[in-house]
């Protein structure tokens, strides 16, 4: 036994070392309490969502040219968010006081307009009657971003897009077909299409709203303008007869595969391709595809030969034709409290000079009017423009009112936890040494752990978010999870998942680790790094190549082209919940394999050679070799990459996200992104800790079994 | 800096091979068959990766995902270093991963210590303590955790990645760490205090070297944990200059669900290369430990 006795002095650093980082955490833990950073802000400061590069590019435009005054006085700063993480970035800092000076609305309304209630949104009536510029504001544009925010002008029309059916006049042209007028007239033409062989729909199923538009778009000429007003307003329910027609009808149409094959996987990119590229006749969208209608690189058919129409009517129905669904884009609020001279300025400049800069340089239509003439692109762009100036009424979209009460409350207050560590004795009990070595993990596991899961665990007895505040609810949201059938089926696929994929990514890599161990021996590092190599790979990336692998359109991919080969059907896989999970389930095997491997290869290669040979010796070999010695002596280390894996699989988040999105509708959602969802998406943060609670209970139980065995088998080995 | 442990069977290298093995030759063509399939399955993605890396938007689109580019585009790694900022991102990931995976692997290997090799009541009850926040999912701390933050005013530096990560790497570490240092012969421990060896001595020099195999393959997996993370970083960086890698990759995603998928792939070939060095570096590092056999983990 060698010990090496002249390094007392590291004992020194640990010490001080644990000790540092007790201090910078003691330091957060009492640091001084924030202010509201809302009062005279110091930029213009605008929160943008990642995916919207136009409105960033026109500020700053603007900054640099028409507001250059208003810049020096509070320079323009663009912050950005991804879309997905909107939502939850505007409540958490909303529930701090901190919202930017401008930032893109939520993406449902009811966000914002809970924001509204709460004092953080500024009325824009208001201050632009105020500042003298309200009339630059186009007529529709004002009376769309009232339909939304419950008649009050919330947010700023940056982007003002109406939508309808873009067609190829070429195409229509050949076939005989003139601008179909009324619903009846669009299926005769799209089953004369389809009779001459040209796709008569393009549409994105991967993107979904591209599909529930039509629907939309349906009801609004079947039942008026009203249709989906009476949904939110509950005086009317998706499962009436009326509405269940329009989505029959529009079904309908995919039943006759004339929004081509596996659509349910085409995304926005191909979809737009393949009307652009004029391998579709009719493709419903709203105008901001001008974008790419001018693009000469994307638009191979030609901007000449694009053509646009309203939504059809439909026979007998109250709606009219000339009623546009439209939006505002990217609705961009404004803080109600930062809203000084400076900022008004700003405002004021912007209302003046946007409407013709984003036209010139972006080529995008904006609620803003156009002051400055700018020249038309291209035919469509005159005839949607003029759309929108003559348009006075307007019609919402199918999701616009989507899910999310506002409650007014007040916080309730939280007794944090504390756990203390109880005293110690014989040899190796110095008690001061516990303290030095277990003293900053648990310090810093109390901070970041223990004590903010206590915190949730508080609000899972209220309802209310970080921006209406909390109030007490007892046990109604346990009530309420008790009968939530969405829940239900969450934690069905939670467990389901977990349990498959634990097994199969321990059972691959225990494979994988055998056959390193007993075949390749010394050999096997490249194989090893290879088999690796996946688990680098960055799950967007993972989720990516495996939509691609399995995909059915446009392309077949490889997967579809085996079963092709074989003498079978191609699969749209991600078409039903039941094949998306299997997708999932291969995706994250391949993707940890390699990782089980290598850990179960370090358990492996400890077991002695001696006892291998002398079991060999004893006639064992093979698959009884494996059973009998090398699977009891590696049972250690199979338990502890079986805890990584439940660890891992029970919190499944990121691969679902990338591969599937919770779809198609929730049948691949687990726990995690119910609760995500929940919580950020619908603004119910007490019901989404309460399913927290749900999934952390579920996590201890298996916890709790697993730690048993393995402490058990573990002493006995 | 090899301990030989007096309880435990010496390591095995010296009689290895007594007797040479039969080979079969059918079962080896078998398994080739085996490892080329796998080698094809595990590479091909990469190959895919480059290729598609290389492509325009419209060459991605418009022909099988599988052939080659009609026309290698080169600027997408221009645009995916200016334009995704790679450089800056992966300053920012190593800031936050490096900090937080040396705390966590001292605190861990620190705690497992205390938790296994020394004797005092309720360590038990710790451990099972530690355990439970192995299982629970980071979204329920999230909100307290952001309040806290920006209360503190950690929000706009990087400390609050840094604390999070060494407060979430931590259970699993130590549990790691425990089970680790329970295949250490306490006898080791006893002796060495008979020696007359402080306990904090003890823990640094002797028990660290007999689990640096440990430590490092636990340090392997909570770097590419760390290294993954997409939703802590998502909630707690609010400004373009303290995203990491996996945030900006989202950076690629345009207007209403188009990609740039040519840069996006640029950006992420750059990302898994300095990964897959990472890897190699560490790898190299866990075999040695291996097959020093100084220590059996």
């Amino acid at each position: 036994m060698t010990i090496n006795p002249t390094r007392t002095g590291r004992t020194r650093l640990v010490g001080s070392t644990a000790a540092a980082a007790a201090v910078v955490l003691l330091a957060t833990a009492c640091g001084s309490s924030g202010t509201g950073a809302s009062a005279s802000p110091k930029n213009f400061d605008y929160l943008s969502v990642t995916e919207n590069t136009t409105i960033k590019k026109t500020l700053t435009t603007l900054s640099t040219t028409s507001c250059t005054d208003q810049n020096k006085a509070l320079p323009l700063k663009v912050d950005t968010v991804p879309q997905s993480g909107l939502d939850q970035k505007l409540q958490l800092l909303a529930g701090q006081n901190a919202l930017p000076v401008q930032f893109a609305a939520g993406n449902a309304p009811a966000l914002t307009t809970q924001l509204f209630t709460a004092g953080n949104v500024a009325d824009l009536e208001d201050e632009l009657t105020k500042l003298g510029v309200f009339d630059q504001l186009q007529p529709a544009a004002v009376s769309t971003v009232k339909a939304l925010y419950q008649n009050k002008l919330a947010v700023l029309p940056y982007e003002y897009n109406i939508e309808g059916i873009f067609y190829n006049k070429k195409v229509f042209e050949a076939n005989g077909i003139s601008v179909p007028k009324t619903w009846d007239e669009l299926v005769a033409a799209a089953a004369k299409l389809q009779g001459a062989g040209v796709q008569p729909f393009a549409a994105s199923g991967q993107q979904g709203w591209p599909l529930t538009r039509l629907v939309s778009g349906y009801l609004y000429r079947s039942l008026g303008p009203g249709a989906m007003n009476a949904i939110a307003n509950h005086t009317a329910k998706l499962t009436d007869p009326e509405y269940v027609k329009a989505a029959q009808q529009v079904a309908e149409l995919g039943r006759k595969g004339w929004f081509g094959q596996g659509v349910g996987s085409i995304d926005y990119d191909t979809a737009m391709n393949q009307f652009l590229g004029g391998k579709a006749a009719m493709f419903y969208m709203g105008s901001w595809a001008l974008a790419n209608i001018a693009d000469a690189e994307q638009d191979t058919l030609g901007a000449e030969n694009v053509g646009f129409m309203p939504f059809p009517a439909v026979a007998g129905g109250k709606g009219s034709i000339d009623q546009y669904p439209s939006n505002v884009g990217l609705p961009v609020a404004m803080n109600a409290r930062s809203f000084d001279a400076k900022t008004g300025d700003w405002v004021k400049c912007i209302a003046q000079n946007y409407g013709s800069v984003a036209l010139k340089d972006q080529g995008t239509i904006s609620g803003f009017k156009v002051n400055t003439p700018v020249e038309n692109a291209n035919a469509v762009t005159g005839q949607i423009r003029d759309t929108i100036g003559a348009s006075k009424e307007s019609v919402l979209w199918f999701e616009a009112l989507g899910r999310g009460r506002a409650r007014p409350a007040a916080p309730p207050p939280l007794p944090p936890r504390q756990r203390r560590t109880r005293p110690m004795h014989r040899v190796l009990g110095d008690r001061r040494a516990v303290a030095i070595l277990l003293g900053p993990a648990l310090l810093v596991y109390t901070l970041v752990m223990l004590v903010p899961i206590g915190w949730s665990l508080g609000y899972s007895f209220t309802k209310g978010n970080s921006i209406t505040g909390f109030s007490w609810a007892g046990f109604a949201n346990f009530q309420r999870l008790a009968d939530d059938p969405a829940v239900h089926d969450a934690l069905w696929f939670t467990v389901k998942y977990a349990a498959v994929v634990t097994v199969g990514q321990v059972a691959a890599g225990y494979a994988l680790a055998l056959l390193y161990t007993f075949y390749l021996k010394k050999a096997s590092a490249l194989v090893r790094t290879l088999v690796f190599f996946p688990v680098v790979l960055p799950t967007v990336a993972v989720g990516l190549l495996f939509q691609k692998l399995f995909q059915v359109a446009p392309q077949t991919g490889p997967v579809n082209s085996l079963l092709e080969l074989v003498g079978l059907h191609s699969v749209d896989w991600f078409g039903s919940a039941g094949s998306s999970f299997w997708v999932l389930i291969l995706m994250d095997v391949w993707r940890s394999m390699g990782f089980y491997a290598v850990l179960l290869f370090a358990g492996l290669v400890d077991i002695p050679d001696e006892v291998l040979e002398s079991a060999r010796l004893d006639g064992a070999s093979g698959l009884r070799l494996i059973r009998h010695i090398v699977l009891p002596l590696s049972f250690p280390v199979l338990m502890s990459s079986a805890i990584f894996s439940i660890n891992g699989t029970l919190k499944v988040f990121d691969s679902i996200v990338a591969l599937t999105n919770g779809g198609p509708g929730s049948g691949t959602t687990p726990l995690t992104l119910s609760m995500f969802q929940t919580s950020f998406t619908y603004g119910e943060y007490g019901y989404g800790s309460t399913i927290a609670v749900l999934l952390t209970v579920l996590c201890l139980l298996v916890t709790l079994v697993v730690f048993r065995v393995s402490r058990r088998d573990l002493t006995k080995g | 800096m090899s301990v030989d442990t007096p309880l435990r069977t010496a390591p095995a290298h010296a009689v290895r091979k007594a007797a040479p093995r039969r080979r079969r030759p059918l079962r080896g063509l078998w398994a080739r068959i085996l490892i080329a399939l796998l080698v094809v399955v595990e590479v091909y993605p990469l190959l895919w990766m480059f290729l598609t890396s290389v492509k325009s938007n419209n060459d991605y689109l418009n022909h099988s995902t599988w052939s080659l580019p009609t026309h290698w585009e080169w600027g997408n790694y221009a645009e995916a270093w200016t334009t995704g900022h790679i450089g800056l991102y992966l300053r920012n990931s190593l800031l936050a991963v490096v900090p937080s995976l040396a705390l966590v692997l001292l605190m861990g290997a620190a705690a497992g210590f205390a938790l296994q090799i020394m004797v005092w009541k309720g360590r038990s009850l710790t451990l099972l303590v530690f355990l439970a926040g192995v299982m629970v999912p980071s979204q329920m701390i999230l909100l307290p955790l952001f309040t806290v933050y920006f209360r503190t005013g950690l929000s706009g530096t990087l400390w609050p990645l840094v604390l999070t990560y060494t407060g979430t790497g931590l259970p699993l570490t130590v549990f790691m760490m425990a089970t680790y240092y329970r295949s250490v012969p306490r006898e080791l421990f006893e002796a060495a205090t008979i020696d007359g060896a402080g306990i904090l001595r003890m823990f640094w020099t002797i028990s660290l070297p007999m689990v640096r195999n440990a430590i490092l393959t636990v340090g392997l997996v909570q770097f590419f944990f760390i290294w993954n993370d997409l939703l802590v970083a998502l909630t707690f960086t609010n400004s373009q200059d303290l995203r990491t890698v996996q945030v900006g990759l989202l950076n690629f995603t345009g207007d209403f669900g188009a990609t740039q998928y040519g840069p996006l792939f640029a950006a992420i070939c750059l990302n898994v290369l300095g990964t897959l060095a990472i890897y190699l570096f560490l790898n190299q590092k866990v075999m040695k430990g291996l097959t020093g056999g100084a220590v059996k983990g």
